[in-house]
């Protein structure tokens, strides 16, 4: 017996040997690159940044402005000429009265300091004045700006809302369709108050606030009455009108006449005695606010007016009419960054103001803080309006909500000397690329007062606050554009072919993971000139992730630019925040940790919102309209269908040239080169790590697309597979059955080894058959320990023979039955399988014909009592209704199971017999038959029930037995494969055996794994369709096989989770057997534990 | 009454020469579209954005588009005449010798014209000329425009007025092509640009008294304006406007063409119709045979007193849309309208006699 051959068998054990210390070397330098791959993720490469933050903020620095006699300004010469102008007596006031106890505030939605501060000081308020409506384009009527979030702010706010009612266009304003109203006929007037009230209804406010500016008052006052006109329209219908009355000409040109008795409110915008477009100046100087107020008294009934006191600050570029409007947390964190000393209110206009150097620019601020809203505020009073309105609410120094509710003058001690610092993300400098200094300490100021008591303030130490500084804006013609979310296999090649064409260097921020995938694509990018940044591994919302995983994120991809270009990057956008203009602390996390890695964040203003899919022709539009904003472009080339994008690129880059713009790598835009933005890597340092990433890239990627690839293969065979079998199926004929009334003497063989629980059912089964033949039934008892031989022979019948041989294996038991059987055709079965009684004859009748050798019955799962074996049943279904009919159909049947089958002994004799060369003698005689040119049939209508192992580690050694039998019967009928003598079995099935029974099943864990990753990584539209393909084949075959079984299809859904538990165990199987097949091992029996639940139906 | 006599007779006796002029030399019909369009306090600020958004709202791309380079600035505008011609149109210039604050009526600053006959400025000339060299392609300069006004400091009036201050500005204008010219750029094509009605009517202060010579001329210009000011006394109708200019204009050279450089008018609904304004302009403009080529001032501004001068088309509705109807007038020719091959010079040729 030992010294029979064995497949696979290594006496020696030589080839193990081998096989461990091959092993074992490779495990442990797998082992140790991984170890070495994952680490180098985690240490952050060394980046040299193309000027470190420090530098950048050593740009920002001192400056002493040189004192200058303050200038006219055009609304100062207005103010002195209508000042001068004789007093008129004053009129009785025709107005209602009104209260004084007015404080409203004006409301940006956009500005999310203007929500916080509203959040804070909600209840000091009577009404907010929300930025909501315009009226700019006459022919569409008043427009509302759909981002603004009423029910936000009604959350918060529960007083009166009066929203605004402008001219604006972006920040422009449009005249010519306020004054087309003003001209109109009652008709259409009528219908815009309409319109008007019932925006105002439905948002429950108490009325609009109109500001008009730059609107001609019209020859004959035709503005006045217009608004007198809608007043009183809205006040028929409950609803309040103040009306904005801006300090200059416009100042004289209103009717307060005829507005008087129909408005509210007048609200007087005591500031902008310089704007942001003016030159550089006093906001709102204390003589300039008192002279306006003079001039309301004048109008006769100042209780009517409401005084709109500004709160900001204007930063200007020295001696320029560009100004930027600041909050007055800004202008104290530029204060302090440029460590400004002389930060202070001036004695002449009572403003602050301060000057600084950045970026070698001089800049010149003005703003408005607590102590001149004091003196402003007390002024007001006195002049006896009828309330003030914060303008706009997030730009205040938040010192001066406290005065609000004071009943007498305010003084210093009403005032906040302390300012408490990282209160607000305040900002230094133009441009989307920004460096963060997250620092924040509390400021103090001091107060005094002047001569006419009027407060004054010293700042020894402003405040700081987590602060940007901003890049990238020298040039206003310099514009980048910038790609993100690739490289992506379908569009960035496009992308990059456009720009070739055109001669245009643009920087794209790649997804590490994408970037893995398409290694090409990143190296193209780099060959031709572009700049490429780190867009974090998997584009998670770094906003949300703990540091750590943030630094891994930025690492990996890191890692993987540097091993595949050679160079690395210092350039950084976060996925998501990418808007210039981050306004919640934690967006500023990822900024901050990139910044300590060495990057510099890169933001951009242009965003056309490509992901939308507009239309080109949009797109294009869109990059227009926001091309002033900003001069970084967003757009994508990955992530998703990007048609348009690539549709809009030549036309944006046209544009673009068309305008003047010279489109720019990132480094242009900061005046440095793509050498800076992308150093190449220095030798010195880290190189092993290096190393360790860049092959660790290289291995993964090249076992993502090796199971990619036999995933798509895969899938192919499967789905031909199926459909083959499905056709096959069903064309196969029944071979004969019983009623062809052939029923020779039959020998029936029963090969056992501790089957005392069973065999004697078995026995009896076979003995109840109604089969008419002459039957012998044949039981080897092989050297059971138990009381199998016994059981046997309890059954006292003649045609029931029992041998008893000292255990050799089934191979020889069987071998021994065949000698001793008597007749001629011999059907074998195991021991713990039950014949229905109609099984014997069909089984035999096919061998009516004389070609015929052998015959297959069809096994059912007899023992449906668990999960595991009703799962195993819906397999047999499937592998013997549709497999085995199939393989009939062709002649290609490759085992005519132990279980139930028929072979003839002349078939057997001339096949050579049952070998105990492999573990599936069955298999391993149905292939020897094959050769002998005889055929194999199968019967479906003999049906057997045999006992299923009920339990995860009995099935795993059954199947083992199988599967490394199996494999022993290829290696050792391997002369059969591709031969074109056995057609369809070496052509069809056995290699159908390889590769869907072996390398498939083998490598399915895995892809199960590339799927749960794809899944993660978001692109399973690489994997999925493969995987459903599968899945619906699996599906399809089930449901046709049960219909042929007769059972309820829903049946057929078990495939499912039978797919999920049941492959993996096979899966483990199968490589058990590999690796028993490396090793050399005798493999025994690997018997079932019998529970003898098998009960024929 | 005199001066008007004379050069109503001079007209008459010159207006049918003109026509056998146009006759003889096949000269295409039609009008170049152009237009100034808001482009700020120096009217140099020229972007695509304005230039787009004025083209959306008339419906027409301009052939021609005019805008200013103030001698204060002390810089070529090659950034402009570049987007211009990027953009397929035709620049227009009016280098205007004036310094900061930009303000009217001042009188002659550091860029008078006695500086520059002095030589003092020669060598920003110089600069400019190869500015305009540089760019290579034909384009239009009004040089001192509207000089029998009073408000810029160019105008005769400040240099003697009847005491030879027409003869100033014509020694000033050779003395500036004459350089530029010696500098090799000859892209130029210099209009002789007046305003239709003199400030002053004297003698001196007619057209023709400032006319430098044919030879430093290529076109003749007009700035025809209706009412701008609220302020302004009577609404002016648009043909009362030009008939007696485009006379007196044409009559001064028998075979150069005519651009109107400048027209516009106020929105003042109570005074008088825009819109017919646009119309009468509109459809009147191309029934002048010598007319080649017509620019609008869309421009919008406050004055002093608070009141706006509302030049722009969209100044109503109603205006806009006679505006657009008038220019589907097939005369008016836009930039993608112009018969020019793949050389764009032949652009601002088209129309030209010589």
């Amino acid at each position: 017996m030992k010294d029979e051959k064995f497949i696979f068998h290594d006496a020696h054990g030589r080839r193990w040997t081998r096989f461990k210390i091959f092993a074992f070397c490779a495990s442990s330098l797998a082992l140790l690159a991984s170890i070495l791959f994952v680490g180098s993720l985690f240490v952050a490469p060394p980046i040299a940044p193309p000027n470190s933050f420090s530098a950048l903020k050593s740009q920002i620095s001192n400056y002493e402005r040189r004192g200058r006699a303050p200038q006219l300004t055009i609304s100062d010469r207005i103010l002195s000429r209508l000042l001068a102008e004789k007093a008129p007596a004053m009129k009785a006031s025709t107005a209602p009265v009104s209260s004084d106890g007015v404080r409203a505030g004006f409301f940006a939605d956009w500005d999310e300091a203007a929500f916080r501060s509203l959040e804070k000081n909600a209840s000091v308020l009577t009404h907010l004045c929300p930025e909501w409506l315009t009226y700019k384009n006459s022919e569409v009527g008043i427009q509302g700006d759909p981002a603004v979030d009423m029910e936000r702010i009604r959350g918060v706010f529960h007083s009166k809302l009066m929203p605004v009612l402008s001219n604006l266009d972006g920040s422009r304003r449009v005249p010519e369709s306020v004054e087309w109203l003003a001209h109109a006929g009652i008709k259409e007037q009528k219908a815009f108050i309409d319109d008007l009230a019932s925006r105002l209804q439905e948002v429950e406010a108490a009325g609009v606030v109109i500001d008009w500016e730059e609107v001609d008052a019209g020859e004959e006052g035709e503005l006045s009455a217009l608004v007198a006109k809608i007043a009183e329209g809205l006040k028929a219908k409950g609803l309040e009108t103040w009306l904005c009355v801006t300090m200059d000409s416009a100042f004289s040109n209103w009717d307060y006449d005829v507005l008087s008795p129909k408005v509210g409110r007048f609200v007087a915008f005591l500031h902008d005695e310089n704007g942001e477009n003016d030159a550089p100046g006093p906001i709102a100087s204390q003589d300039w606010v008192e002279g306006w107020l003079q001039l309301i008294e004048r109008t006769g009934h100042p209780s009517q007016w409401i005084a709109s006191l500004a709160c900001h600050g204007i930063d200007w570029d020295e001696g320029s009419e560009h100004g930027e409007v600041v909050s007055f947390a800004d202008a104290m964190s530029r204060a302090g960054n440029a460590g400004c000393s002389n930060v202070q209110t001036t004695e002449y206009e009572l403003n602050g103001t301060f000057s600084y150097y950045y970026e070698g620019k001089a800049h010149e601020v003005w703003f408005l803080d607590a102590a001149s809203f004091a003196n402003q505020w007390n002024a007001v009073r006195i002049s006896g309006l009828g309330g003030v309105a914060i303008n706009r609410l997030g730009m205040e120094d938040p010192s001066i909500w406290k005065m609000l509710n004071v009943g007498s003058p305010i003084a210093p001690i009403h005032l906040d000397k302390m300012m408490p610092g990282g209160m607000a993300i305040t900002s230094i400098g133009n441009g989307e690329v920004v460096g963060l200094d997250p620092t924040t300490a509390d400021g103090r100021r001091s107060f005094l007062t002047d001569s006419k008591g009027r407060i004054l303030a010293n700042y020894e130490n402003p405040p700081a606050h987590p602060t940007l500084f901003r890049q990238g804006a020298i040039e206003p013609d310099h514009v980048a554009i910038t790609f993100d979310d690739g490289p992506d296999p379908e569009w960035t090649p496009q992308i990059l072919d456009i720009l070739k064409e055109r001669g245009v260097k643009a920087a794209f921020f790649i997804v590490g993971d994408e970037g893995e995938r398409n290694p090409d694509l990143v190296r193209r990018i780099v060959d031709e000139g572009h700049e490429i940044g780190n867009h974090s591994f998997t584009h998670p919302n770094l906003a949300e992730q703990p540091a750590s995983m943030i630094r891994l994120q930025l690492n990996a991809t890191q890692r993987l630019i540097e091993s595949l270009t050679g160079r690395s990057t210092n350039l950084f956008r976060p996925p998501y925040n990418a808007d210039s203009h981050p306004s919640k602390l934690e967006e500023l996390l990822p900024i901050s940790i990139a910044q300590s890695l060495g990057y510099m964040t890169i933001l951009e203003n242009i965003d056309p919102k490509d992901w939308e899919k507009p239309s080109s022709a949009e797109l294009l539009e869109r990059v227009k309209a926001a091309r002033n904003e900003g001069h970084i472009i967003l757009l994508h080339d990955g992530g998703g269908d990007r048609s348009a994008t690539v549709e809009a690129l030549p036309a944006i880059i046209d544009y673009l040239h068309e305008r003047g713009d010279r489109i720019t790598g990132i480094g242009e835009l900061l005046g440095m080169d793509s050498t800076k933005t992308m150093p190449p890597l220095s030798s010195e340092g880290s190189t092993l790590e290096r190393a360790a990433s860049g092959i660790g890239f290289e291995i993964l990627r090249w076992l993502q697309n090796f199971l990619h690839g036999f995933l798509v293969l895969g899938t192919i065979l499967v789905v031909i597979r199926t459909i083959l079998v499905l056709v096959l199926a069903l064309l196969h004929k029944k071979p004969a059955g019983v009623e062809n009334g052939y029923q020779p003497p039959v020998s029936v063989i029963i090969p056992a080894f501790n089957e005392e629980k069973v065999i004697a059912k078995t026995i009896l089964s076979l003995l109840g058959s109604d089969y008419v033949g002459e039957l012998e039934v044949l039981v080897v008892d092989d050297g059971s320990t138990d009381a199998t031989a016994a059981a046997a022979e309890s059954i006292r019948d003649p045609r029931v023979r029992v041998v008893r041989q000292i255990n050799s294996g089934k191979a020889m038991a069987l071998q021994r039955a065949v000698k001793m059987a008597r007749n001629e055709i011999l059907v074998f079965v195991d021991a713990d399988t039950q014949f229905e009684s109609t099984a014997m004859g069909h089984l035999v009748a096919p061998f009516a014909d004389s070609g015929i050798g052998a015959v297959s019955g069809h096994a059912r799962v007899g023992n449906l009592r668990t999960f595991l074996a009703r799962c195993q049943d819906l397999e047999y279904v499937c592998g013997f209704n549709l497999d085995r009919r199939a393989y009939a159909a062709w002649n290609c049947i490759t085992v005519a199971p132990g279980a139930i089958s028929a072979i003839r002994r002349s078939a057997v004799i001339q096949a050579g017999g049952f070998s105990a060369e492999t573990l599936a003698e069955d298999t391993d005689l149905t292939l020897s038959i094959h050769k002998t040119g005889l055929r194999v049939e199968y019967q479906p209508a003999a049906i057997a029930h045999t006992e299923a192992p009920e339990t995860f580690a009995t099935l795993a050694r059954q199947r083992f037995r199988w599967a490394y039998g199996t494999l022993q019967c290829v290696f050792k009928h391997s002369d059969m494969l591709f031969n074109p003598r056995f057609k369809a079995l070496g052509f069809f099935s056995l290699p159908g055996i390889l590769f869907f029974q072996v390398l498939l099943v083998a490598f399915s864990p895995f892809i199960d794994l590339l799927l749960l990753q794809s899944i993660f990584l978001g692109h399973s539209e690489d994997v999925l369709p493969y995987f459903m393909a599968f899945m619906l084949c699996d599906l399809l075959v089930a449901a046709v096989a049960v219909r042929f079984e007769g059972l309820p299809l829903r049946t057929a859904l078990r495939i499912i989770p039978q797919r999920f538990l049941y492959r993996p165990l096979l899966s483990y199987v199968i490589w058990k057997s590999l690796l028993h097949a490396v090793r050399g091992a005798w493999v025994g029996w690997g018997k079932l534990q019998r529970t003898a639940t098998v009960s024929v139906p | 009454m005199m001066p008007y006599l004379f050069i109503f007779l001079f007209a008459v006796c010159t207006f049918a020469r003109a026509g056998d002029v146009r006759k003889k030399t096949n000269m295409e019909s039609g009008v170049l579209f152009g237009a100034y369009m808001d482009f700020g306090e120096t009217e140099d600020d020229v972007t695509l954005e304005g230039i787009e958004a004025f083209e959306k709202l008339a419906q027409k791309k301009p052939a021609i588009i005019a805008s200013s380079s103030y001698w204060g600035e002390q810089t070529f505008p090659a950034k402009n005449l570049t987007l211009i011609d990027r953009h397929g149109a035709t620049p227009l210039i009016y280098w205007s010798p004036w310094d900061k604050p930009y303000e009217e009526s001042k009188g002659p600053d550091r860029f008078a014209l006695t500086e520059i006959l002095a030589g003092k400025w020669d060598a920003y000339i110089d600069a400019w000329a190869d500015g305009a060299k540089k760019f290579g392609k034909p384009f239009f300069v009004s040089f001192c425009n509207e000089m029998n006004g009073d408000w810029f400091p160019w105008s005769g009036c400040f240099y003697g007025g009847k005491n030879g201050g027409n003869e100033v500005f014509k020694s000033a204008w050779r003395y500036v092509v004459d350089r530029v010219r010696a500098r090799g750029a000859t892209n130029i094509r210099w209009v002789f640009h007046v305003n239709a009605f003199p400030a002053d009517n004297g003698l001196w202060n007619l057209m023709s008294a400032y006319y430098p010579g044919s030879d430093y001329v290529d076109w003749l210009g007009l700035s025809i304006y209706g009412k701008q000011f609220r302020s302004m006394g009577n609404w002016a109708e648009f043909p009362d406007l030009i008939d007696w200019p485009y006379k007196e204009i044409t009559a001064i050279n028998p075979d150069k063409p005519v651009m109107v450089a400048e027209f516009g008018v106020g929105e003042f609904p109570k005074s008088g119709s825009k819109a017919k304004w646009f119309r009468d302009a509109l459809a009147r403009i191309p029934e002048y045979p010598r007319i080649k080529a017509a620019i609008y001032w869309h421009e919008r501004w406050e004055n002093e007193d608070g009141s706006f001068s509302n030049l722009r088309i969209n100044s109503s509705p109603s205006s806009l849309a006679a505006f657009r109807k008038g220019l589907l007038n097939t005369k008016w020719i836009a930039v993608d309208e112009l018969s020019s091959g793949p050389d764009q010079s032949q652009r601002a040729e088209q129309g030209e006699t010589d």
